[in-house]
């Protein structure tokens, strides 16, 4: 009796993890660029807070490329970059109006 | 919505001031001298390999021997052994630790590929389950050591607990499994499932838009839209669903304590006490043992190195790596420092792993009694499956194959028989 259940527990847990697929983790910044980069480069940029998986705050720039490069929220050239990709969308949503929702 | 246009030409003026624009190319890699000048998210690449090698191999592995070897203890008390002295309790006890581990990891990891389907709560009860089973595990090693302590150094005292040894055990054991869900709260509180809010992709046919992002379309026709919400995917691929298990707190205060108590309360109290209280039983036991005449004395030395050894070997690596991890946790590091770390971690941690499906042979099949009631039920499985297989074959119903073998329990000390080989 209980080796049937202990077999089947068995079987069980093989099957369930050689079913594993990796799934990629969001990588995290662990540091910053020291660089400064031009804004025409930069598409967007993401947040990064230390109250999750990662251990530091971080603003992270995406390049017309689609790289993705860390920097220093405290840095006041990260904040110029953000304020100015902030007002070319608020251009944009004042030209594009009528066509764009949200 | 969003169309990819990565092939699209960009009206780049100052491109050779930037080469990283040029290096780049939306998937390839930077070269390393500059590294230091744009520092790209750590991706730990060789660590998801090393995981995609170790988890559903030797996890997978450990869960299975760890849960036969425990399982055959809890069998063995619960049908042919009463457990009758303090060490029987406590060997119990450190089973049924040991399968509860061996059943939660294989659930933790089958969740981490899965997109964490059973909630949060899951999330909540399965990593909880394991730190408990970490904590409780660890300090009834420590309970073994200092009940063998008693049993062997202080024989004199032993003898007047002996008959209340059962209802000490049995506290000693609710104590500690108390202490190691207290230690555990954290975990129960902070743990929860959450979309991965970094995670975000920009491939040439997987554009997924992420939290609080801007988008500059400046010389990007084809981008059209403004703010994107979480999850706003392109070409049906959702990268942006993944779901980790994670702490998550509200306040940066909390986040920055609890990311550095939780781990040092588990490397304090889940290994350094119990290393120390072993030390000091172990060592005592040991000078006793060198100092006493008897026949088994190097027999029981041995078993005695076994387990401090394989303890310290198993749980060491692991603890100092964590430790190290913690200490320096908030602070800026390579990403190639930060995957050499991480790495350590998935390995070490395995290795401690390790421990939960070696302990059944350190602490109970060493035994020459459990030994022998484990015997017991091997014949009495084979006198079943004889009865059962003659019994098929000549179609007889036998009814009283089950043969009590209780009787022929031996006479010799039980701390004594614990340690003889």
């Amino acid at each position: 009796m209980a080796q049937f259940n202990l077999s089947t527990v068995c079987l069980v847990l093989l099957l369930s993890l050689s079913l594993c697929s990796l799934q990629a983790d969001a990588a995290c910044c662990t540091k910053y660029s020291r660089t400064e980069f031009p804004v025409r480069n930069i598409k967007g940029f993401s947040i990064q807070n230390d109250l999750g998986r990662c251990n530091i705050n971080a603003v992270i720039f995406i390049t017309l490329r689609g790289r993705k490069l860390c920097a220093d929220p405290a840095k006041p050239w990260v904040m110029e970059i953000i304020q100015k990709l902030k007002s070319t969308v608020q251009n944009m949503n004042k030209k594009h109006k009528p066509v764009q929702g949200q | 919505m969003y169309r990819p246009s990565e092939s699209t030409e960009v009206p780049n003026r100052k491109r050779k001031e930037y080469p990283f624009e040029e290096m780049a190319n939306g998937t390839g890699d930077l070269p390393d001298y500059m590294y230091d000048d744009f520092a790209p998210p750590c991706e730990l690449l060789k660590n998801q390999k090393l995981e995609k090698i170790v988890r559903p191999y030797v996890h997978s592995a450990i869960c299975v021997v760890g849960l036969l070897g425990n399982l055959l203890v809890v069998v063995t008390y619960a049908f042919y052994k009463k457990a009758k002295s303090m060490t029987d309790v406590y060997l119990l006890n450190v089973a049924l630790s040991d399968v509860l581990f061996a059943v939660a990891l294989p659930l933790i990891i089958y969740n981490d590929q899965y997109n964490w389907a059973m909630g949060t709560w899951a999330c909540k009860a399965l990593r909880g389950i394991y730190s408990v089973n970490l904590y409780s595990g660890m300090l009834l090693l420590a309970c073994i050591s200092t009940d063998r302590y008693v049993a062997i150094v202080q024989a004199r005292r032993s003898f007047r607990i002996r008959s209340r040894a059962l209802v000490y055990s049995r506290v000693v054991c609710i104590t500690v499994w108390a202490l190691a869900f207290c230690l555990s709260i954290p975990t129960f509180v902070y743990y929860e499932t959450y979309n991965d809010t970094t995670e975000f992709n920009f491939g040439p046919h997987n554009y997924t838009a992420f939290n609080n992002s801007y988008v500059d379309h400046d010389g990007y026709p084809s981008y059209e839209g403004g703010t994107m919400d979480e999850g706003d995917t392109v070409d049906g691929d959702t990268t942006a669903s993944h779901k980790v298990c994670y702490f998550r707190f509200d306040g940066n205060e909390t986040a920055q304590v609890m990311k550095v108590l939780v781990p040092s309360m588990q490397v304090a109290v889940g290994f350094f006490l119990p290393l120390l209280v072993m030390g000091f039983c172990y060592s005592s036991i040991l000078m006793t043992l060198l100092r006493a005449r008897n026949f088994q004395r190097h027999k029981a030395v041995r078993v005695v190195m076994a387990v401090v050894l394989v303890f310290v070997a198993c749980h060491l690596p692991y603890n100092v790596t964590l430790l190290y991890y913690t200490a320096n946790l908030f602070q800026m590091r390579d990403c190639h420092k930060e995957e050499e770390l991480v790495m350590a971690l998935t390995v070490t941690e395995t290795l401690a792993y390790l421990h939960s499906c070696l302990n059944p042979v350190l602490y109970a099949f060493i035994g020459v009694k459990f030994r022998n009631h484990f015997c017991k039920i091997l014949e009495d499985l084979w006198c079943m499956g004889k009865k059962y297989i003659s019994a098929r074959r000549s179609s007889r119903v036998t009814t009283d194959f089950y043969v009590s073998r209780k009787s022929t329990e031996g006479s010799f000390n039980e701390n004594a028989s614990s340690f003889t080989m």
